[in-house]
């Protein structure tokens, strides 16, 4: 199981996250995200969330108003894909608390510690619920206590 | 306790940068929302502004400035703004103590960094510094970025520091430790050969999540190179049944897989735990991996009772999927079910056919990709029974507006490959057939204006149906006349020329090479004239000067079409059609093979627009149109000569001008009240003047007094009612260019077989020999019987000089088809399914197979290899079996040696060169072969000499090139030959200066 990418696509077709897990370059990674947008956004509720693009598949969920967007291998399990996507959708939202688009627009940089603690270059890393999130806490943690200590000395 | 200080207010307000940190990243990111609200331009200035701010504030010393601006940067680069220009400050955020800090900088760094040398130089010590930091979250950090950014230099740099971390205390960081190890893996593929051991003890950890990283790595590495890991499948079988874990087993499921390719026995243990697993799991996703597992490892023979069972028992858990309800589990169903139904044809019926009909819904799903994916085993659904029901159902598909243009093109190639199907076996009746042609015809090259497709599918439909109609017609004798009958009325029709005149390149050549069979009820010869006319009289409306509301719309079309290709189609149709158009005078007025004088005119009329059309021609710029008409053309013209009735013809072209003179002037009065008729009364002329010409047909008297009224000087006075001789020429020649050789459907196959004319360009073309055989072509076609009759032998020579011409065809292999094509169209009077002998198609089929394995090996060559791209392609030919060894030690110590030889080299050179002189001198002295002897001698001896030398100088060199030499033997043996190239030459290196 290995992920290419994951973009997150909000109703209106902007890129609210990207995280690209292969080499690439600026201009394709600028057409695939246009082709995407396009693709899924035509696409109606109740079609399936997988699509075949390129020699990859596109396994997409919406949650609200933002869509999450995985590429992966064309014989990777495309369920376990959409487990993925559920699943730090469930951890981000324990880490905001309530997650919401505009969450991620501003805090866009916990969307990614929580995703690097999820996945490690497109692995799975940790298919742990709890672990995750204590991972993310934990640095977070570390960052506010070393503020603390920084105010205390 | 620091929980709540994370939660509150009270602690943003207490941070002193955080403060300014958030509120200048929330400013950016609420100035680019406001600026997309106005305009494009003033978002582009805004960001503009951004990073020129960014670019001062990463100038500062400040480390949180600057840390601030490379966040802001990644943010920017979600935009598509390009961020390698600040990758060095990106390091030095990176280098910071402050953990926050360094947080943002690894994330800067995994989005931005990619291969720059003098950056990963700086990055490698960094990560060093990182991996052994005492603390395990920074040690995290520089995991994850490693396995981002890992690059070929940096894998080998870093290798030793990973590996370590695989046996840290805490499991945090071994599960990252192994996935980082996977790329460096990737890279650097040494590593895995001296670190295999070590990656198998991880599936003995403690921690559950190391163990899951270590199997996602493993199956990662099997995808590439199975072999490895054979050995330890007893081990991963016991993972399997141990774990309760869903993601894990999917896992290991995968790698089962891919480990089947090289171990076929696993199958007798893993197939029942598997069989095990699937029925008593609830999760869809581990159902689908079971089945897909199952069938991927081809663990089922279509040939055993049993295995079908299992596969009974797949098509029903797939069942499950699809009562569900859910789109996404239909699409996995169905995936499912495609390789079910691909390893299992008969399983289609399976309880009453339920996966027939299943497959036909999600045919008819509104979802395309769904549809799409159905689609593609559309063929296993055929069969006698359900040929014209399905048909049916995917037919409905081309209609206007119901699915895209590049679907429809798929579906078209499907319904025609699946009538094809076993030799065209499964049609009911070929009528019902072409009437499916026809539709497809109508639905997707002549739709309404505003329906039509897109010029590139037009183009590959029509030339798919083009082959169709051309096959059909091939093969199947009894439906020829039905095939011109629809193709006719596709070649008057001005808008297939306009729309897709590919489909007309293989019409043009279907309707002139069966021309005798086309039919029609009314007049057989009338439908010919009237294509004739269509097709090629231009002279009309160019003496009329019309320009709109043509007469003859495609004539007009087709002088300026631009399709060379259809062109040079045309020109030898025409001919065909003219030829058949004569004989068909000849056999329906011929008396005692003579003509009327009227009916000669009237042939004579013809060929005179016929060489008017071809006149169009003469100056192409396309070669082979050029060339084709400008030939014909002198053979015509002597026709026409030879009917010598000039004069006459002369009349009957201003009669006829004069004729759709008054037509079009009385449609005009006639348009004046209906504007919008324009295409439609062209038509109907057309067939005002068809009919009048089929008339002409029609026994003599009736008709002759029509034309004397409508043009009663022509005819009735100046006509002599003779009979003429029609000249050879016409009746005889022109038909044997088109039929002494009846043309044989032949298999690619046997086409294949027919050995590719050598071509010999030096010697002379117009030997005796091939004036000989003019000869003989001669009097073939001016008496064909005679010259059959006689002697064999003649024959003989015949096919001996053209055996290599590359204008014929071998005649021993289509010799016998022929006959036996012959035979089968007088027996079978039209049975309902006429099948051509199957031999042929099983052949073509063979063929199909050997060209797909071709493509497949070409494929890799194919292939670029992209630069920047981190892929497994280094795994490839990965063998373990190869003993560890340091390429980089050995081509070191070669070049050591190299270098310490080429110091001594150039002494010995100047000693050897001294010896060289004097040894010419001596050749030039002394001429005696005994003298040249003792010089040779001499010269060996001093060789010997110098080798002995060179021996006790460096001793110890030369023990080193010794074990150099074992080493290339030890590694000659290795299969992989990315590792033997740069050893071997080395060797040659160091032998090239030894000698």
């Amino acid at each position: 199981m290995s992920i290419k990418f994951l973009i997150l696509i909000s109703r209106q077709g902007k890129v609210r996250l990207t995280k690209w897990y292969t080499t690439t370059t600026q201009k394709t990674k600028s057409k695939i995200t246009k082709d995407l947008t396009t693709l899924i956004l035509s696409r109606r509720a109740k079609m399936c969330n997988i699509v075949e693009y390129q020699d990859m598949k596109i396994i997409y969920r919406r949650y609200a108003s933002l869509f999450f967007v995985i590429g992966i291998d064309n014989d990777d399990n495309e369920l376990m894909g959409l487990e993925i996507i559920h699943r730090y959708v469930e951890q981000m939202d324990k880490a905001y608390g309530k997650v919401s688009e505009l969450d991620i627009i501003f805090g866009f940089e916990k969307a990614y510690y929580v995703l690097d603690e999820l996945l490690l270059d497109g692995k799975v890393q940790e298919s742990s619920k709890k672990e995750v999130l204590k991972r993310v806490l934990n640095q977070d943690d570390l960052e506010g206590s070393e503020e603390f200590d920084v105010l205390i000395n | 306790m620091s929980i709540q200080f994370q939660s509150s207010n009270v602690l943003a307000r207490l941070k002193p940068f955080g403060l300014s940190f958030e509120k200048s990243l929330t400013d950016l990111i609420k100035g680019i929302r406001q600026h997309s609200k106005e305009s494009s331009e003033s978002l582009a200035q805004f960001l503009d502004n951004a990073i020129v701010e960014c670019k001062n504030e990463l100038s500062s010393n400040d480390m949180e400035t600057k840390a601030m601006a490379v966040l802001k940067l990644a943010y920017l680069e979600m935009y598509g703004f390009d961020m390698s220009w600040c990758n060095f400050h990106i390091l030095e955020v990176m280098s910071s103590n402050k953990f926050q800090i360094k947080r943002v900088g690894y994330l800067a760094a995994i989005q931005s960094f990619k291969n720059e040398k003098d950056l990963l130089i700086l990055a490698t010590n960094q990560f060093k510094k990182d991996l052994n930091s005492h603390d395990h979250v920074h040690i995290g950090l520089a995991l994850s970025g490693i396995a981002t950014i890992v690059t070929p230099n940096l894998s080998k740099d870093i290798n030793d520091d990973v590996l370590m971390k695989l046996n840290h205390t805490k499991p945090y960081i071994r599960k990252k430790a192994i996935l980082a190890m996977y790329k460096i893996f990737l890279q650097y593929p040494e590593s895995l050969r001296m670190n295999f051991t070590k990656v198998i003890e991880k599936l003995d950890d403690d921690d559950n999540s190391v163990i899951n990283a270590t199997i996602n790595v493993i199956s990662e590495i099997s995808k590439k190179n199975p072999k490895i890991f054979v050995n330890y499948l007893p081990k991963f079988f016991r993972i399997l049944e141990e774990s309760k874990n869903n993601w894990l087993i999917i896992r290991i499921l995968k790698l089962f897989s891919c480990l089947s390719k090289v171990e076929s026995r696993m199958k007798k243990k893993i197939l029942p735990s598997i069989i095990d697993l699937m029925v008593k799991t609830q999760a869809s996703s581990l159902i689908y991996e079971c089945i897909n597992c199952i069938l991927s490892s081809s663990m089922l023979s279509p040939d055993s009772s049993r295995d079908r069972e299992v596969a009974e028992l797949c098509v029903e858990q797939i069942e499950k999927f699809f009562e569900a309800g859910d789109p996404n589990l239909r699409y996995m169903g169905l995936l499912a079910l495609i390789n079910i139904v691909e390893s299992f044809p008969v399983l289609i019926k399976f309880k009453g056919s339920w996966v027939a009909n299943t497959i036909i819904l999600c045919i008819t799903n509104d979802d395309l990709i769904i549809k799409r994916k159905a689609l593609e085993v559309y063929q296993y659904l055929i069969n006698d029974d359900t040929m014209v029901d399905y048909t049916r159902v995917i037919l409905k598909n081309l209609i206007p507006g119901s699915v895209p243009d590049t679907l429809k093109y798929d579906i078209v190639v499907k319904i025609l490959s699946s009538g094809a199907m076993n030799n065209y076996g499964h049609i009911p009746s070929f009528s019902w057939y072409l009437s499916v042609l026809k539709d497809i015809v109508t639905l997707t090259l002549l739709p309404n204006a505003n329906d039509i497709l897109a010029p590139e599918i037009r183009e590959k439909i029509a030339v798919e149906l083009g082959k169709e109609f051309k096959n059909l017609s091939i093969r199947i004798p009894s439906i020829r006349s039905d095939i011109l009958a629809i193709i006719s009325e596709f070649i008057m029709n001005p808008r297939i020329l306009d729309d897709c005149p590919s489909l007309l390149k293989d019409l043009y050549w279907i309707m002139g090479e069966y021309i005798d069979q086309l039919e029609d009820e009314e007049s057989t010869l009338g439908k010919k004239i009237q294509l004739f006319n269509c097709l090629v009289n231009v002279r009309v409306d160019r003496v009329l000067e019309l320009n709109d509301k043509l007469n003859f719309e495609v004539a007009r079309k087709l002088v300026n079409h631009e399709n060379t290709e259809i062109l040079t189609v045309l020109i030898p149709f025409l001919v065909k059609l003219f030829s058949s158009i004569v004989s068909d005078y000849t056999n329906a007025y011929g008396e005692q093979g003579q003509l009327r004088h009227k009916k000669v005119v009237e042939l004579a009329f013809d060929l005179d627009k016929l060489v008017y059309f071809l006149g169009c021609f003469e100056n192409h710029l396309h070669y082979e149109i050029q060339e084709r008409s400008l030939s014909w053309l002198e053979f015509l013209k002597l026709c026409f000569e030879s009917l010598d009735v000039a004069e006459e013809v002369k009349k009957m072209e201003i009669e006829e001008v004069e004729y759709y003179k008054n037509i079009g002037d009385e449609d005009e009065d006639e348009d004046e009240g209906e504007d919008d008729e324009g295409e439609e009364s062209s038509e109907e002329e057309q067939e005002d003047y068809i009919e009048l010409s089929s008339e002409d047909e029609e026994p003599k008297e009736t008709e002759s007094e029509e034309q004397v009224d409508e043009n009663p000087q022509s005819f009735a006075v100046e006509i002599p009612d003779t009979l003429d001789t029609v000249p050879m020429l016409l009746t005889h020649v022109l038909p044997t260019f088109f039929k002494s050789y009846d043309l044989p459907p032949i298999s690619k196959s046997s086409q294949k077989s027919i050995p590719p004319p050598e071509f010999d360009l030096d010697s002379e073309i117009n030997s005796p020999k091939f004036e000989l055989f003019s000869d003989v072509e001669d009097s073939d076609t001016e008496e064909e019987e005679p010259v059959e009759v006689k002697e064999e032998v003649k024959k003989e020579e015949r096919l001996e000089r053209i055996k290599y011409d590359p204008y014929y065809i071998n005649d021993t292999t289509s010799k016998p088809k022929t006959k036996k094509k012959k035979e089968k169209v007088e027996s079978t009077e039209i049975p309902e399914k006429k099948v051509k002998p199957k031999k042929i198609k099983k052949e073509k089929v063979l063929i199909l197979d050997v060209e797909d394995e071709e493509v497949v090996t070409a494929a890799p060559v194919k292939k670029k290899k992209n630069l920047l791209m981190i892929d497994s392609s280094n795994l490839d030919n990965f063998d373990l079996s190869v003993e560890t060894s340091t390429e980089d030690d050995i081509d070191l110590s070669a070049l050591r040696n190299a270098l310490e030889k080429e110091k001594v080299e150039v002494k010995e050179k100047k000693v050897k060169k001294a010896k060289k002189k004097s040894k010419s001198k001596g050749k030039e002295a002394k001429d005696t072969k005994q003298d040249k002897d003792k010089e040779a001698k001499e010269g060996k001896e001093s060789k010997e000499k110098e080798n002995s030398k060179e021996t006790e100088d460096k001793e110890g060199q030369e023990s080193q090139d010794s074990k150099e030499t074992e080493a290339v033997n030890s590694h000659s043996s290795s299969p992989s030959p990315g590792v033997v190239v740069p050893v071997k030459k080395s060797k040659k290196k160091s032998r090239a200066i030894i000698h």
